[in-house]
């Protein structure tokens, strides 16, 4: 028989996040039919993310508080009681903040085996491959238990778009969620509308040349065509021209985008730790003695103030249907 | 590829790259750094951070001074941001003790020039808001402390490498050292080899095995050391001072909004302790958060502002450890041409800028600018080789990186590593060890009654009425001492004498059968080694040093050595054992045990004589170090058992006891005796330290004699003095010396003299102050009246030992 797979809906401002694409490819190549856990106020984007790829049951979960704000015990109660209730052998999601928080306290309830940061989901063969010592390292993993609980690690998975039928069910079990902790308030931070960087296809991260805050401006605007999140190198943070929250590196963030572009960024493995999955490194830089012209993909020995400008021109003019520059 | 320079350095950490910018900025920048993945790779680019100054031993605070004020200038200098910020170093005390601690480090940095503040637990709060003060006793900062971003660091220093010259590759590996007798001659590479004059091991946690390639022992191991970043704190001030709370295991740092928390737990993970696999780079072990366990419950306590921020990332970083805290430099014994610098205990990035400039100091000077002993590759031998004695005694030192650093602490692992043929028996005497470069040595004997074991205090020790009646037998009766850990040479040869005369700066110029007390002096006239020669005869020598110098000490003679095999050298440690009789008795208990003649006149002090002593055929040195007539026996270690059996037997009339280290050192104390490596070190002449008496300037040609010309005509800068206080005074070595409020200098060392009833101390001050009589001894922020005396406390006409 062919495994059953939920696949736990993760959304972020009311939309499903576009790495569950991935996801639910993974959870499809078992054979059996997808079970997407959701919640019934966001029962429409989650019913369309998964009838664009490969369909599936939709179990919802009546709402009681507002949309978003369940906070990861009470979630974890639903996904564990779903996958009691509907005898799921696996239940896997992202490992994002919220994934990281809510998956291994689902295992937890339901004394299952837990995998973080898969980076491949074979529920058919029973085995997941996790990424260890910072990605150096591809562990294969067989899982005998059932059910046990799988935390994808975001853009790892190629999607694989198919049209299929959604069968939306209400989760009637009871949910008790832990009593114990209850959330209070949720503080969102202004992302300025660009993707998160974490999960952002295409990350552009400046260093200490951008000499001020006001200059990362050019590199919006860059990201602004590429649909990209902006970033900053440790160098940058500390000089106090951008917030932590954009550094990648070792004490910061790490990005697994398709295309990463550093502006003046030297490349430092400290930087790399963060950075170094991502499927094309472009370097501009003009310093021809930085590390990080041994490890990109292509680099452009060029002042950034002129590079990047014309780069968001020539992608402005492209995105316009002009011609080639 | 093939090449060649003038120094070869392994390693693209900030130890290496540290010490190819400073090469190339003493004017040598034939230089090549060799880098097996990217700089940094290895450790460097995980390391927190934290720069603190403050270390035990003056010169090595001196080191990470430079090191300070190095990252200081850099960036201005290269052009390359290194995160570098004075943010300061507060150090709190959670217990009462810990606080006492703190006065003393106080106390320390006062000595050592270092601006350094006690404060109230209020106080600290001004330093680190994010703090709870629940149970802070005190705390104390050094405003000059820092943090700085070791990647960005490590690259400018090789960027200023670079500039200068020296010539950095990296994705080259050194993977094989080509020899050619006591010298290395090249580096095996991939792309072929690369002739050097000198080769530098700055290879981190792959030091050992690298070193093991040349057969150089590099006494390291990797352990696996943890810290996490938190998620951004609401209201955390941008910046702060770094903070350590050893009471709770945990140091912190500023980091982005929140902070960084790490610590030092007890039980650590070892970690491929032959060294990582070669591509094991920029790379991080998985987080172990059992492990973390004890570290986050002090964080917790400390600061419960990290509870809600969260954990943005868990860092899993193995770095190098050593068996005693400290790092390995320095020229290594085996070779002629190859220098260490690796093992930092994770304060690389504090100590990375001073090591370099001293490192590189050494290599063009051929010695180091100041007294590195504490560090120096030379201070092991080869029991420090395996891992039988390396894992255990390195995993407890970093389970005691954070823990109360008590005077006179012996440790618990790789006992037992070295022991005399009488341990057993002084053991069933109920004597209670410490332990000298591997060797068990008896410290005290615990009477009836009292349980043979040290408490740890930074009061009046539970052993010290015991060490009052040893002491008190050397000076009243006879005793033995055990002093089979000794370092024994045997120089023999057609060049033996010529040899030794050249080294020594006392004249070895005397009969067959003569011992002679001599310092042998560096180029500047400081002191090397301190010695006792007996001559065997006229091509065969003697030499007896301390337990802990026998590599040191060796390796001293051995780079003077001739190469044409006219001198032999051999240590004969292993062979003989040695027990000491002494005390006024000691002659009429020997007596009872041979037929040779023991009178001053057969057997005058400071000479040497094979006789029988029990049947057994026994080396007999009429040397003391207590004060007291006496005899060292040295004995084939065969025959020690039954030797020692003999003398106790034989000395039950006459009151014969068991004594220890510790009593030795209170006697010592009061003849002021001088010790290497506390009074006596590459530092001060013997001018300095009163030993004028045993250089013979009119000899003829030695090392140091032209310095010592100099020194001795314009008289000693600094004088060695020793001091007493009244009553019992916890003294320990490191404390200031003061006059009228102003830092004179600091002990050498310091303790309680039985026979005079009062502690005594000794340190140099500058010549001009050595006049007076009427000191002050800080001690535990406390200023205590010390009176200097004679430099000889008891006994002065040596009327006892010549008796």
């Amino acid at each position: 028989m062919s495994p059953s797979v939920g696949v736990f809906l993760e959304t972020s401002g009311g939309k499903p996040r576009p790495a569950l694409a991935g996801a639910l490819a993974a959870a499809r190549a078992g054979g059996a039919p997808v079970t997407g856990l959701a919640y019934e106020s966001e029962a429409e984007p989650c019913a369309a993310l998964l009838g664009a790829h490969g369909g599936g049951r939709l179990l919802l979960l009546p709402d009681e508080t507002p949309a978003g704000e369940w906070g990861a015990g009470r979630i974890a109660a639903f996904l564990a009681a779903a996958v009691k209730a509907e005898g799921l052998d696996w239940l896997t999601g992202l490992a994002t903040p919220l994934g990281r928080e809510v998956l291994p306290r689902a295992a937890a309830l339901l004394d299952a085996p837990l995998v973080t940061d898969a980076c491949a989901f074979d529920p058919g063969a029973g085995t997941v491959r996790q990424a260890l010592y910072g990605g150096r390292v591809l562990a294969d993993l067989a899982i005998s238990a059932r059910p046990a609980v799988v935390g994808i690690r975001p853009n790892s998975i190629p999607p694989a778009p198919a049209a299929g039928p959604v069968d939306r069910a209400a989760f009637g079990s009871a949910v008790v969620p832990d009593a114990r902790i209850r959330l209070l308030r949720v503080d969102r931070q202004d992302r300025s509308g660009g993707p998160e960087l974490t999960e952002a296809r295409v990350v552009i991260s400046g260093g200490r040349p951008m000499a001020t805050a006001e200059n990362f401006g050019i590199l919006s605007e860059c990201a602004a065509v590429l649909g990209a999140a902006v970033g900053a190198s440790r160098a940058a943070v500390d000089a106090g021209i951008a917030p932590h929250e954009m550094q990648v590196g070792l004490t910061g963030k790490t990005v697994n985008p398709d295309l990463y572009i550093a502006c003046g960024i030297s490349g430092s493995v400290q930087h790399f730790a963060g950075m170094k999955t991502s499927k094309v490194i472009v370097a501009i830089n003009n310093d021809s003695h930085a590390p990080i012209w041994a490890k990109c993909d292509y680099g452009i020995v060029a002042d950034l103030f002129a590079a990047v400008p014309a780069l968001t021109a020539a992608l402005k003019s492209a995105a316009a249907g002009g011609g080639r520059t | 590829m093939s090449g060649r320079a003038r120094v070869v350095v392994v390693g693209g950490g900030i130890v290496g790259c540290s010490i190819a910018y400073h090469l190339a900025r003493e004017g040598c920048s034939d230089v090549i750094l060799l880098e097996q993945g990217s700089l940094t790779g290895g450790s460097t680019w995980h390391a927190a951070g934290l720069v603190g100054q403050l270390r035990s031993s003056r010169n090595i605070t001196r080191m990470l001074r430079d090191s300070v004020e190095l990252y200081a200038r850099l960036e201005a200098e290269t052009g390359q941001p290194t995160g570098w910020k004075a943010s300061g170093g507060l150090r709190l005390a959670s217990t009462p003790e810990r606080m006492l601690e703190n006065r003393r480090a106080a106390t320390m940095a006062r000595s050592f020039g270092l601006e350094m503040h006690l404060l109230s637990p209020q106080e600290a709060l001004k330093y680190f808001p994010l703090m709870s003060l629940d149970g802070v006793v005190g705390a104390s900062i050094l405003p000059s402390d820092g943090e700085a971003d070791p990647a960005q660091l490590t690259m400018a220093m090789a960027k200023g490498a670079r500039n200068a010259g020296v010539r950095i590759m990296e994705k080259t590996r050194a993977r094989g050292v080509v020899l050619s007798g006591r010298r290395v001659t090249a580096v095996e590479t991939a792309g072929g080899p690369i002739e050097c004059e000198t080769l530098v091991n700055a290879a981190g946690m792959w030091g050992r095995a690298f070193g093991l390639m040349a057969g150089v022992n590099v006494p390291l191991i990797p352990v696996q050391h943890q810290y996490l970043v938190s998620g951004p704190m609401p209201g955390a001030p941008r910046g702060y001072a770094t903070m350590r709370d050893p009471d709770n295991l945990v140091y912190y740092k500023a980091e982005g909004g929140g902070m960084l928390m790490g610590g030092y737990e007890h039980g650590p993970i070892p970690w491929n302790t032959d060294g990582p696999p070669a591509d094991f780079e920029s790379t991080l072990l998985e987080p172990n958060l059992e492990q973390f366990e004890p570290i986050m419950r002090g964080a917790l306590l400390r600061t419960p502002a990290i509870e809600p921020a969260g954990v943005a990332r868990f860092i899993n970083g193995p770095e190098s450890f050593t068996t005693d805290g400290n790092c390995i430099m320095g020229p290594a014994p085996e070779l002629d041409n190859y220098y260490v610098c690796a093992g930092f205990n994770a304060f690389g990035i504090a100590a990375g800028g001073g090591a370099g400039k001293m490192l590189a100091e050494w290599i063009l000077a051929g010695r180091p600018e100041l007294d590195l002993w504490a560090i120096d590759i030379r201070r092991f031998g080869r029991y420090h080789r395996d891992d039988a004695y390396l894992v255990p005694r390195t995993s407890e030192l970093y389970g005691k990186h954070y823990g109360m650093s008590w005077p006179h602490e012996e440790h618990d692992s790789a006992r037992e590593v070295r022991t005399s043929p009488l341990y057993a028996t002084l053991q069933a005497r109920r004597a209670v060890f410490g332990q000298k470069f591997g060797w068990e040595r008896p410290n005290w004997f615990a009477p009836p009654g009292v349980e043979p074991r040290d408490e740890n205090s930074f009061g009046k020790p539970n052993w010290f009425d015991a060490v009052a009646a040893e002491h008190r037998a050397i000076r009243e009766r006879v005793a033995l001492i055990d002093m089979t850990s000794f370092s024994k040479f045997e120089v023999r040869g057609p060049g033996a004498f010529a040899l030794l005369q050249r080294l020594a700066a006392n004249d070895l110029d005397r009969p067959v059968g003569s011992l002679t007390y001599t310092q042998l002096c560096n180029e500047r006239g400081g002191v090397e080694c301190d010695l006792t020669i007996g001559r065997l005869a006229s091509d065969r020598f003697y030499v007896v040093s301390g337990t802990a110098f026998a590599t040191h000490d060796l390796d001293w003679i051995r780079r003077h050595a001739p190469a044409d095999g006219s001198v032999i050298l051999e240590d004969v440690t292993d062979t003989r054992s040695a027990i000491n009789v002494c005390g006024p008795r000691s002659r009429d208990l020997l007596g009872k045990l041979t037929g040779a003649d023991l009178s001053s006149a057969g057997f005058p002090f400071g000479t040497c004589r094979e006789i029988e002593v029990a049947g057994l055929a026994v080396r007999a040195l009429r040397v003391t170090y207590v004060g007291e007539l006496g005899w060292e026996l040295h004995v084939p270690v065969a025959g020690a058992l039954a030797l020692y059996e003999a003398l106790v037997k034989a000395g039950g009339p006459l009151g014969v006891a068991d004594a220890g280290y510790r009593a030795l050192e209170s006697c010592r104390l009061e003849k002021g005796y001088r010790y290497w490596s506390a009074e006596l070190t590459p530092d001060y002449t013997p001018f300095e330290a009163g030993l004028g008496f045993c250089v013979r300037l009119d000899k003829g040609e030695f090392i140091g004699r032209e310095a010592l010309v100099r020194a001795k005509a314009g008289g000693p800068k600094r004088r060695l003095c020793t001091f007493t206080m009244e009553g019992y005074v916890p003294l320990f070595g490191g404390e200031t010396i003061l006059a009228d409020g102003r830092v004179l200098g600091v002990l050498t060392a310091g303790g309680y003299g039985h026979t005079l009833g009062k502690a005594i101390a000794m340190g140099y001050v500058p010549s001009a102050e050595s006049a007076r009589t009427a000191f002050e001894i800080e001690c535990f922020g406390e200023s205590f009246r010390a009176v200097k005396g004679d430099d000889v406390l008891y006994d002065p006409r040596r009327a006892r030992i010549l008796a």
